[in-house]
């Protein structure tokens, strides 16, 4: 009798532990994405778009509405992706995330040293690699004329250009600044 | 007695699932640390370390439909005043003090998607670099935050260029008092 109680408390303590890895591992990736769509609306995969100021303080919550935030959720399926960022001149933070929420990347204006720069984000091919999760998480960047190239083990996932424009009255011309960027496939 | 005996494994195993989920569930919503034993109310949370406390900070934001800070930015957020009552828009609050040097940051009253903010360059600050900002409904002299409605609400601060793996000294971060309701 006490053998059998035993064995359906470590079944059910076994259980418990999958639901609670389930949860954690799943669902909060799953709220995101539907969030991230609504974002997104009727843009797909491998466009770049600046959100409205509603949309961005929804989804980026250490944004201030007249900061200006623009996203490419990209799609690694079809070949590596190219982003092509244009900044304004102040604080910037380009950002990118595996559709899972790990930050794969980031960089800031000061880092970069330069407002125009690409980047290349194709897919890790490493088996042991795409086991762990782990990227390359911006330690193998290959810094040449273009710009940099980043990989990750996900298919999908998320750029974020978060431009935390000073003054309110510059964010028109910092938007338009913004919206010369470009996020589409290498080869297409 | 003959109904009773599989029913225990039942009730063990739906107990084990819901007490998965639940802890789960708490410890996405809970895992912000206490940055300040001098201005404790403010919370933080932080990525880095290993890969199971990066779940957790990850999982934080994204079921909350939302992307979690890029390295070199610092979200500290609070829901309560010094004495731990909960910041209401019916009341004036104080934020006193100075803050860490950041290359910028910014003070936001938020509820809901709805966030009001004062920033680093609009902020008029003290002969000593600190400053004080009043949160209050009404206009004030000085520098003003509306807060979003009558309702409660919470503060955050955002720190743009500081180390993510630096700790925040006691007595860095601003001070919340209630002036008056």
């Amino acid at each position: 009798m006490m053998r059998r109680a035993l064995f359906w408390f470590i079944a059910s303590a076994l259980l418990g532990l999958c639901a609670h890895m389930a949860y954690v591992l799943f669902m909060p990736s799953r709220t995101f994405n539907t969030a991230l769509d609504a974002a997104l609306g009727d843009k797909g995969s491998n466009q770049f778009v600046v959100l409205d100021s509603a949309a961005h303080m929804k989804l980026v919550p250490f944004a201030a509405g007249h900061h200006i935030v623009g996203l490419c959720k990209f799609d690694l399926g079809k070949g590596p992706v190219r982003i092509a960022a244009e900044m304004p001149e102040g604080f910037w933070t380009f950002a990118v995330y595996s559709i899972r929420g790990k930050q794969v990347y980031a960089i800031n204006d000061t880092q970069a040293d330069t407002n125009s720069f690409s980047v290349d984000i194709s897919r890790d091919s490493g088996l042991l690699s795409q086991l762990t999760g782990g990227g390359d998480d911006g330690q193998d960047i290959d810094s040449d004329q273009l710009g940099w190239r980043i990989s990750m083990p996900d298919a999908q996932g998320l750029a974020i250009f978060w431009i935390a424009v000073a003054d309110p009255l510059l964010r028109p011309r910092a938007k338009a600044v913004v919206e010369k960027s470009r996020c589409l496939l290498k080869d297409g | 007695m003959a109904m009773k005996r599989p029913l225990l494994p039942l009730i063990m195993l739906a107990t084990g699932t819901i007490l998965g989920v639940l802890s789960a569930a708490r410890l996405l919503d809970g895992q912000a640390e206490a940055t300040s034993a001098d201005a404790n109310a403010w919370q933080e949370w932080r990525g880095g370390g290993d890969d199971l406390r990066n779940t957790y900070f990850t999982g934080h934001f994204l079921s909350q439909g939302q992307v979690p800070p890029p390295k070199g930015t610092r979200l500290l957020v609070r829901s309560t005043d010094d004495e731990g009552q909960t910041l209401r828009g019916s009341c004036v609050i104080s934020v006193e003090g100075k803050l860490p040097a950041a290359r910028w940051w910014f003070v936001a009253a938020t509820s809901g998607s709805q966030r009001v903010t004062l920033d680093a360059a609009q902020a008029v600050r003290e002969a000593d670099g600190s400053m004080v900002i009043a949160v209050a409904s009404a206009p004030t002299p000085g520098n003003w935050l509306v807060p979003p409605g009558d309702g409660a609400y919470e503060l955050q601060l955002v720190l743009l260029g500081l180390d993510d793996t630096a700790a925040l000294a006691p007595g860095s971060l601003p001070r919340v008092r209630k002036l008056w309701c």
